[in-house]
């Protein structure tokens, strides 16, 4: 059994797609239900699919190869570093012929594209597209409400989702166990099993992520009911740090950091809170779900199989609020129909309940409620598939607005200052809520 | 002679510990790429060494390195010849041949210019260019962006150096009834080989590490070189440690050997025909 | 009038084909390849620095709100510190960088057995790709981890100090590296001069009786003024660009402590795709680096007159 996620080989890549191919035709469900759709799917112009590299771009790969494999329709990656994904989409839809047919957008560039008109919507590539009920909805991540400039149950579709990112929390069962404690479900139980079980430096408590304050912190915010911004009611917007929780959830995050954390607390990035929890030395963390498939992988982590997951502690049981990381598959404006067509077709084909299933087995991350459920008793990603799904329905996406990159820039440099003390979080909440403001205004907004 | 001797051993002893420095962190490279990721997280000297990120550079599904290779070599070559002759002609042309002071000045503040604006600001127009021109996803499109960076360095490191070379010289070339050009590759150019070499090195080594470019022009491992593959190891919330430092201790060698070689080359080649300074 | 004609047809051909027209053909493949593939993206970048642009319904708008910018700048909470933080960035490694590149080019053009093993050593930094040395150097400086502090820790260190993730050591740590990655570029330049003064007068120098030291104050330093100028100015514009290094090592933490002009543009222009106000600060940088390339060139100048 060789599952390095994270260092995956052409060996690893051919024995996926043999797996999979073995397990559907173990599965004869599965197998006649692929042919069956394969049947549906005419013969396809070969397409290019802009993707970033990262750890479930193994089992976006192997899909393909099945894709291929059982359509006969090919298609062609450009796998580009994450850094320069933004770019480089920017750059094909703004071209006289995108060479590509289908582009992975990452939510945090949801609100650039959806509003630039640069998309094609899905309407005008398959009149009788609709959106599997069953696809999680991420915060209406599919549909852009143009009226209102944000996403909206009403609005257009203009991209499906492809992979189904949140947080996690996440904790060493073994420790949990043997010291008698149950997944916590609040920040206070978070505080009180970090003081419990950190042993530092052997065993830390906790940790955050730094490198920037802004995606796992929104959790915090969330929580406490003081969102960066939010749509009110009466259609004005409202600035969650105008609110007293604000502060707390800015204080809370403070504590939970720098307290029971490794001395370089200050520079802690994703991988670093990877390495800690992978070497033993964490005791719990709150952080991508995506990285879960890492922890089982020998090559990477010494805790294999004594790891657990949940949903993402709150300030309540009732508040918790994990964010979304996910990624949206999108068709830009300047192909040719066929091209387009032959785009969606595979899109459509991916997010099928059983290929799926078939893509959380190679290691990615689904995006079907059902898929989850399914998954949730597997021996092998059982244990964070069952968290995926449990986290459904208290997920809290961000409010994507064209201006939220703006608003990330304001709380990530004033959180990141009050976390080493440069201001205190008095002056941080406070500088918040006044540049958010100004933004917000400035791009027109009314502000309550 | 005795002080002499002590004074040597003292000035390589101090060059040695130099060396020391410089290849400490390259040391480090080399064992991260002999080491697991949870080696690498464990921290501790002690480790089984494995081969695997070599594998995985050369035979993964992701990387092709030698493809990769193979384009860097081509590119940074190309971008150093055409960098080298056009550069030191114009250097030499600006330096030395009696442009009205606005023509030179205005030439170099020019060239400073854009040296100064941030690589970012032209993506989009080369890339629309490289599109139109038919030659995107090729390595010359790469090589016609590097080429456009890299010319302030080469122009003004070759303006000094021309300007260095005693006036004597080339009036005496003249007087011997040399056309200026001959008097350019003859006389001028072998005088300042070593700062022509150190250009060609330089523009080599910007072109070989350039990152956004060979990124935004390529599509596939057709055109891309190797800072595209290494960065490809950073990725959302992990950093493929072993493998980065594979690619980047494999990707130093041939640049290594082709720098060596064309230096000695420049060197050795233009001194032939050489009127001693 | 005729005449006339003549004389300047005359011109225009020896001009182009006469005798002094290898200045014209010597400079002509640089003018082309600036007039196209330059002179249109500057020219848009200063039109972009005046203007808001902006994607509606798939077409690029632009308005122009003349020196708007500024309040933009006004409003910015990073730029400033940014720009503080890459002077001091800038300054810092051109000097550092200038005395051990100076230092080390004398030196190793002294030697002669180990002079291959020398010259092929430094070059090295130079082609490891700068994401490359900022995770390798990351994972050097980590504090769980890391190299340094498992050493410092074995030799009994009972603090041993935090590197990158330490707000009052985080720009030094930076500083380290792009020492460590750089000077070898100042290196191969200065080395360059050295090999370029006749090797007589340096003989001369020697012989007079007069130490090493003096060779390099008389002979050597004066020869290598304006080559140590052009390095350094060369060098400067190079540090006001650093980026990926940075990005990697510390993404400008902890605080605000390594938040450099360079990663702000291109946060400004790339993630908040604001193309104006990218514009107008990339034109604001330049203008900073304008004041050191005048510095450099009062520096020569005064340099130039004392050697007479």
């Amino acid at each position: 059994m060789n599952k390095r996620i994270g260092n995956f080989s052409r060996r690893d890549f051919l024995k996926a797609v043999g797996a999979l191919s073995a397990g559907l035709a173990a599965n004869p469900l599965l197998h006649s239900n692929i042919r069956a759709f394969a049947q549906d799917i005419a013969a396809q112009p070969p397409i290019t699919i802009l993707i970033n590299d990262s750890p479930w771009f193994p089992g976006f790969a192997a899909m393909v190869e099945l894709y291929t494999e059982s359509t006969g329709n090919e298609i062609n990656l450009d796998v580009t570093p994450f850094p320069g994904m933004l770019d480089k989409t920017r750059n094909a839809v703004q071209a006289g012929e995108s060479e590509y047919d289908a582009v992975a957008i990452t939510e945090q560039n949801i609100p650039f594209f959806y509003n630039s008109g640069l998309l094609r919507p899905i309407a005008d590539i398959d009149a009788d597209f609709t959106l599997d009920d069953h696809i999680i909805s991420y915060g209406d991540a599919a549909r852009w409400d143009s009226d209102l400039g944000v996403n909206g149950p009403m609005g257009t579709i203009l991209g499906v989702p492809i992979n189904g990112n949140i947080q996690l929390y996440y904790y060493r069962r073994d420790l949990f166990e043997a010291n008698g404690i149950e997944p916590p479900k609040t920040f206070d139980e978070m505080e009180a099993i970090a003081e419990q079980l950190g042993r530092p430096p052997r065993l830390f408590g906790n940790a955050n992520r730094v490198n920037p304050i802004w995606w796992e912190f929104g959790a915090y915010v969330d929580s406490y009911d003081a969102e960066y911004v939010r749509l009110e009611d009466d259609g004005s917007w409202s600035v969650g740090f105008e609110r007293p929780q604000g502060l707390e959830a800015v204080n809370r995050w403070l504590r939970l950091g720098r307290d029971w954390a490794p001395q370089n607390y200050a520079d802690l990035g994703q991988g670093d809170l990877l390495a800690l929890m992978a070497s033993g030395r964490l005791a719990q963390v709150h952080m991508v779900g995506a990285a879960a498939p890492n922890y089982d992988n020998p090559d990477i982590s010494v805790v294999g199989g004594s790891m657990g997951a949940t949903v993402v502690p709150g300030v309540t049981a009732e508040a918790r609020s994990p964010r979304t990381g996910m990624w949206v598959m999108c068709h830009p404006d300047n192909l040719p129909s066929e091209r387009a067509a032959a785009g969606l077709e595979f899109v459509k084909w991916l997010t099928t309940k059983d290929n799926q299933l078939a893509y959380a087995k190679a290691g990615a991350i689904p995006v079907r409620q059902d898929t989850y459920e399914e998954l949730a008793t597997d021996p092998v990603v059982g244990w964070w598939a069952s968290a995926f799904a449990e986290s459904t329905p208290f997920l809290h996406p961000e409010t994507r607005l064209p201006e939220t990159p703006l608003i990330r820039d304001s709380v990530s440099t004033r959180m990141a200052q009050a976390y080493v003390n440069e201001i205190s979080a008095e002056d941080a909440v406070a500088l918040m809520a006044s540049e958010i403001r100004a933004i917000m205004e400035d791009a027109g907004y009314t502000v309550a | 002679m005795k002080q002499g001797t002590a004074s040597k051993i003292a000035l390589n002893l101090s060059l040695l510990i130099v060396v020391f420095i410089i290849l400490f962190p390259v040391f480090y490279i080399v064992q991260t790429s002999l080491k697991s990721m949870a080696d690498v997280y464990s921290g501790s000297f002690f480790f089984t060494a494995k081969t695997a990120n070599y594998e995985e550079i050369f035979t993964g599904s992701r990387s092709n390195f030698a493809e990769l290779t193979r384009n860097s070599l081509i590119v940074s070559s190309s971008v150093a010849l055409i960098c080298g002759v056009i550069g030191s002609l114009a250097a030499y042309s600006l330096a030395r041949l009696s442009w009205r002071r606005w023509v030179a000045g205005g030439v170099v503040v020019w060239l400073l210019f854009i040296n100064m604006m941030p690589p970012i600001v032209f993506v989009t127009p080369y890339y629309l260019w490289a599109r139109a021109a038919g030659i995107y996803d090729t390595p010359a499109a790469v090589i016609m962006a590097h080429v456009v960076l890299n010319m302030p360095l080469a122009v003004i490191m070759m303006m000094n150096f021309f300007a260095e070379v005693p006036r004597e010289l080339e009036e005496a070339a003249v007087i011997d009834g040399c056309a200026q050009w001959q008097a350019f590759r003859m006389v001028i150019l072998p005088i300042v080989r070593p700062g022509l070499a150190a250009m060609a090195v330089l523009v080599f080594v910007f072109s070989w590490k350039e990152f956004l470019f060979s990124l935004s022009l390529t599509t596939t491992s057709a055109g891309r070189t190797i800072p595209v593959g290494i960065a490809n190891f950073v990725q959302e919330f992990n950093i493929r440690y072993g493998e980065m430092a594979a690619g980047s201790f494999v990707a130093m060698i041939p640049a290594l050997v082709l720098v060596l070689l064309a230096q000695r080359h420049i060197i050795k080649g233009l001194t032939v025909g050489a009127i001693k300074g | 009038m005729a005449h006339l004609t003549m004389k300047s047809k005359n011109d225009w051909r020896s001009r182009l084909f006469g005798a002094g027209s290898f200045k014209l053909w010597a400079l002509l493949p640089l003018l082309v390849v600036l007039v196209i593939f330059t002179l249109l993206p500057i020219l848009q970048l200063v039109q972009m620095s005046v203007s808001e642009l902006e994607f509606v319904d798939g077409e690029l708008v632009s308005e122009f709100v003349g020196l708007g910018q500024l309040d933009n700048l006004a409003k910015d909470p990073i730029a400033g510190i940014a720009l503080k933080n890459t002077l001091v960035f800038v300054v810092a490694v051109v000097i550092i960088e200038t005395v051990t590149g100076f230092c080390l080019a004398v030196a190793i053009s002294r030697t002669k057995t180990l002079a291959v093993l020398y010259r092929s050593v430094v070059i090295i930094p130079l082609l490891i790709p700068p994401v490359a040395i900022g995770t390798m150097w990351s994972l050097m400086y980590d504090y769980n981890y890391g190299l340094f502090t498992t050493i410092l820790i074995e030799m009994g260190v009972q603090y041993p100090p935090l590197w990158t993730a330490d707000p009052d050591l985080a720009l030094i740590s930076v500083i380290i590296v792009d020492v460590w990655h750089w000077t070898s570029f100042m290196f191969l330049i200065m080395l360059a001069g050295i090999e370029s003064i006749p090797p007589p007068l340096l003989e001369a120098a020697r012989v007079d009786g007069a130490t090493e030291l003096r060779a390099i104050r008389h002979v050597i330093l004066p020869m290598m003024a304006p080559t140590i100028l052009v390095a350094m100015l060369l060098r400067t514009i190079l540090a006001f660009k650093v980026f990926d290094q940075i990005f990697v090592l510390t993404s400008g933490g902890p605080g605000t402590a390594t938040q450099v002009i360079s990663m702000h543009i291109y946060k400004v222009f790339s993630e908040q795709f604001r193309l104006g106000y990218a514009a107008f600060l990339s034109l604001m940088v330049a203008a900073f680096m304008f004041i050191f390339v005048a510095f450099y060139l009062w520096a020569s100048r005064v340099v130039r007159r004392r050697l007479g």
